[in-house]
């Protein structure tokens, strides 16, 4: 095979060829590395290439498949966003910083990865500290979208869409407090879940907000997703956070029926403003899901209007008090848009933390009663498609809000209550640009949201479309 | 403006913008009656 025809197989197609010997692992992994190194350059995508780990990696997971060892990502090579912690291996967080740090130990997710037998290819861009939405990063560049490089990829996990997209590897593992799994996978056109809180170990990534903060896959379809987070879920004892909930085999919940499921549309606020080709696409994608045998259901989620606030009172100050020692004294090393983010956290009233969390409780209660009415909510990601960099803060269509801020106007309410949340492809403007829609479950229900996308997705086919690099 | 917690450091420019948006949303959230509610609890373990 070519470089090109291996790097545009699904993860769950390399990882079957290499269990039956049809490829090996140190084949796949020189086919993903020269087409890292190749492209980067231009994308932005990786901060560091571990080629000399990822080969290692490969020649052992060729030793063992000779020897009939197998394990569920075998040889597949994957990025991981440069958040997490690797030992012996250089962990920015997108941070001038933090540029020279080398940690002593590997995040709890980076010990999963490797236990599963992946190959780390190397450590993905990403807004600086994980505190923004476009990973345009003055220290490491701007990652550019592959479907039209003179647009964002999104962020903060922006580097990690960016390389799954381009074929930079097979998959690769995000982070996700306001929306910077779903929003990049959403404009770089590939699937990216934010579990359940407290389903995937946190341990060893580095902190924007323990309130909010959750890890996850991002890969090209849902059953990649699947596998990716049947690898990294599970309890960690090194992660106070985590929650003792089994792990299913998450493949097992791709049947493709969703006949007779109840879908619940939050009209209000959720369908409100989006761009034509947005409202046009989702429009289409609810009405596949009804062909698929959905039942839609009009709901209203709680307290929708102070939702920003809860997460602003919750975010800052928590924010703040981890960068607190740096900004003391590195300040000026920090971009100015994070450095702004910051600062306020330290001026907000303790009162309005706790009325934030008080606010929080409240939203996760009333949501587990709607979801005694449905299974799943779908709403659009996003309600743009990928803006231009230069265009990042004008108003888009007489709406008194940023292209950027607009970026995480779906997705933060799902950070607050902790529920599982995925961006799916389902649709492209008429310049090409992905959409994508969001589709949310229950706590611990990933199952069933799973269940759902791969559905549309295997209806919709939109994955089978590559970007033009 | 009562969100002031005391601290005189100066606040960069981008900084005194986002201060400024965030207090704007916090007005919503006072006005919101919590009654009795406790601040959230990480969810509790069980099976969806």
């Amino acid at each position: 095979m070519t470089e090109s025809q291996l790097t545009s197989l699904t993860l769950a197609n390399v990882a079957a060829m290499i269990a039956s010997r049809t490829v090996s692992p140190v084949e796949v992994t020189r086919a993903v590395l020269a087409r890292t190194e190749r492209l980067n350059g231009a994308m932005q995508a990786l901060i560091t290439i571990t080629k000399d780990h990822a080969l290692e990696a490969a020649r052992k997971a060729e030793g063992e498949i000779a020897r009939g060892y197998r394990l569920p990502l075998h040889g597949v090579p994957v990025s991981i966003k440069d958040l997490f912690d690797t030992k012996g291996v250089k962990t920015t967080a997108g941070a001038k910083v933090f540029a020279k740090r080398v940690p002593e130990t590997n995040a709890t997710v980076v010990d999963r990865l490797n236990e599963a037998g992946a190959v780390i290819i190397g450590k993905t861009n990403l807004h600086e500290f994980a505190f923004g939405v476009t990973t345009v990063n003055p220290h490491y560049g701007t990652t550019k979208n592959p479907w039209d490089q003179s647009r964002i990829a999104g962020g903060s996990s922006g580097g990690s869409a960016c390389a799954v997209a381009a074929g930079l590897g097979f998959g690769s593992i995000g982070s996700d407090t306001g929306g910077s799994i779903r929003i990049p996978a959403s404009l770089c056109g590939i699937a990216g879940l934010k579990p359940t809180y407290g389903r995937v170990s946190v341990h060893g990534a580095v902190p924007l907000c323990w309130s909010l903060d959750h890890v996850g896959p991002m890969a090209r379809t849902v059953e990649d997703v699947a596998i990716l987070l049947r690898a990294i879920a599970g309890p960690d004892s090194k992660d106070s956070y985590s929650r003792k909930v089994d792990v299913p085999d998450y493949l097992q919940a791709l049947t493709g029926t969703i006949k007779g499921i109840s879908i619940g549309i939050p009209r209000e606020y959720f369908y409100e403003n989006l761009a034509p080709d947005v409202e046009a696409a989702v429009a289409h994608a609810l009405r596949v899901l009804e062909k698929l045998g959905a039942h839609l259901r009009e709901i209203r989620l709680p307290n929708v209007p102070v939702h920003r606030a809860v997460w602003l009172n919750i975010a800052s100050p928590e924010a703040y008090s981890f960068h607190e020692p740096y900004l003391k004294a590195s300040a000026a090393e920090y971009g100015a848009d994070v450095r702004g983010r910051l600062e306020p956290g330290r001026e907000l009233l303790a009162v309005d933390y706790v009325r934030a969390q008080r606010t929080r409780g409240m939203m996760k209660e009333e949501c587990l009663k709607l979801f005694r009415e449905v299974s799943v909510i779908v709403t659009p990601t996003i309600p743009i498609a990928a803006p231009r960099i230069d265009d990042l803060d004008k108003l888009w269509a007489g709406v008194p809000e940023t292209a950027a801020a607009s970026l995480s106007r779906y997705t933060r309410f799902f950070n607050i209550v902790g529920f599982p949340a995925i961006s799916i492809p389902c649709g492209f403007t008429t310049d090409g640009l992905p959409i994508g829609i969001q589709i949310a479950g229950k706590p611990f229900d990933e199952s069933t949201v799973l269940r759902v996308s791969h559905a549309y997705e295997q209806e919709a086919r939109w994955y089978e479309r590559r970007p033009p690099v | 403006m009562s969100t002031q917690s005391g601290s005189n450091n100066e606040l960069t420019p981008e900084g005194a913008n986002v201060l400024k948006s965030i207090v704007e949303e916090t007005e919503k959230l006072r006005a919101l009656d919590l009654g009795s509610t406790p601040p959230a609890p990480v969810f509790e373990a069980e099976e969806p």
